[in-house]
């Protein structure tokens, strides 16, 4: 049996937990309790890690894990990316700064001793002040494109199985080019 | 219908045309879609032309476009004219005040889905869409707007692949398992619409073969067998 591991990035309220919870079909297991940090605005946040799997063909098995958001938790960033095969990066729209945000995650995945594929999704776009919006459409205009970005809506399975399908053909076409390399 | 109505275009508020012969019209719109600057400055707002007639306008620097037709009529008056044998799409600059007046007569579309939907079915016979040409190796500079363009579920793993390695239609497809025609569609929107650019030497050749043995490849796969069984 071969396993596989896919790691949930992003800050708190980005959507990681929900996005797990939607990959693993509502079975994942989760280490939400009661936030008390006052400067989030979320009646739950998660402690420790989310985690899902889902059965591939085979007997294989696909592990997703979602980080808890917090930078204070940063060191099991690392822990966590080890031997993955992709990640994702959340990205809150109606949160601060889209670049801000993504900065800690972004840095976390190039210390990964091997490139790994990446898709950043950006989750609360209708939700977002018009002040926000409008800084994440100017991020989004001002970003280069070497990752590909993805609006998402982490409660809508098929919004989230797009993620999948985009991060999936990245580690493809990666092991593809790397076979010739 | 206001906006299907051809808006009257006012040749004295044209800028002044160039002295020099104008580029092919693919690879004026490409220059100024990647915001290389021209002789004469940038000049961001450009009047589409064919065969006398006014198409519409672009502005390229806010990527939106009014058309002068309905946009189905449009989009098939530009097609037909991007595969004409004789060249007879010009890009006239304009002031942008112009551009202004007619973004108020009627409602402006965004540029690059535009442009994305006119190369996807461009080529009927699914053949590379002129200056590309059968064996074009085609790369892309960066990842597409999949927020704002339609697409097909293949076109990521065409992107994943073009965003790391150079290749012909041939290769890209054999590689991926994709029809040809498919692929050839994606090369011709990605091109018209500035995404990708030729690369006439490509670092090294890719083929087939060793793809099966590498294990991003098997996740990949047995993750399509998932998806397709959760949308059954």
């Amino acid at each position: 049996m071969r396993e596989y591991k896919i790691v949930v990035l992003g800050e708190m309220g980005a959507g990681k937990s929900t996005l797990v919870q939607a990959l693993a079909q509502g079975r994942a297991v989760s280490t939400e309790v009661r936030n008390t940090d006052p400067s989030a605005d979320k009646p739950f946040t998660t402690v420790a890690l989310d985690y899902g799997d889902i059965d591939l063909p085979g007997g294989d098995r696909l592990r997703l894990y979602g980080t808890p958001g917090q930078i204070r938790f940063d060191f099991l960033w690392p822990i966590l990316l080890e031997g993955a095969s992709g990640a994702i990066v959340l990205v809150n729209a109606d949160a601060g700064p889209p670049d801000q945000q993504i900065r800690p995650y972004l840095d976390a995945v190039d210390r990964h001793p091997a490139p790994l594929p990446v898709v950043m999704g950006i989750t609360r776009m209708d939700d977002a002040s018009p002040t926000r919006r409008a800084a994440c459409e100017q991020w989004l205009e001002r970003d280069e494109g070497q990752l590909p970005i993805v609006m998402v809506d982490p409660r809508d399975p098929m919004q989230v199985l797009t993620v999948m399908d985009v991060l999936m053909s990245q580690i493809e076409c990666q092991a593809l080019v790397a076979c010739h390399e | 219908m206001s906006r299907c109505r051809p808006a009257p275009f006012d040749a004295c508020t044209a800028l002044p045309s160039m002295a020099m012969v104008p580029p092919p019209f693919v690879e004026d719109l490409r220059r100024r879609l990647t915001g290389e600057r021209r002789q004469h400055g940038p000049v961001h707002c450009v009047a589409i032309i064919c065969n006398g007639k006014l198409l519409g306008w672009l502005d390229t620097e806010q990527s939106q476009a009014v058309l002068a037709e309905p946009s189905a009529v449009s989009l098939a008056m530009l097609q037909a004219a991007l595969v004409d044998a004789v060249p007879r799409l010009e890009l006239l600059p304009i002031a942008r005040a112009l551009f202004d007046v007619q973004a108020r007569r009627a409602r402006p579309v965004a540029l690059r889905p535009l442009l994305w939907q006119v190369g996807l079915g461009a080529c009927a016979d699914h053949a590379p869409l002129p200056p590309l040409r059968r064996d074009s190796c085609v790369k892309l500079g960066r990842w597409p707007d999949f927020r704002v363009l339609a697409h097909r579920h293949d076109d990521f793993r065409i992107c994943a692949l073009l965003i790391q390695h150079a290749l012909d239609v041939d290769a890209c497809s054999s590689i991926l398992g994709v029809p040809r025609e498919e692929v050839q569609a994606f090369f011709n929107a990605a091109y018209l619409s500035g995404y990708a650019h030729t690369d006439t030497d490509p670092a090294a050749r890719l083929t087939a073969a060793p793809a099966a043995r590498a294990g991003g490849n098997a996740l990949a796969r047995m993750w399509r067998d998932v998806r397709n069984r959760w949308s059954r």
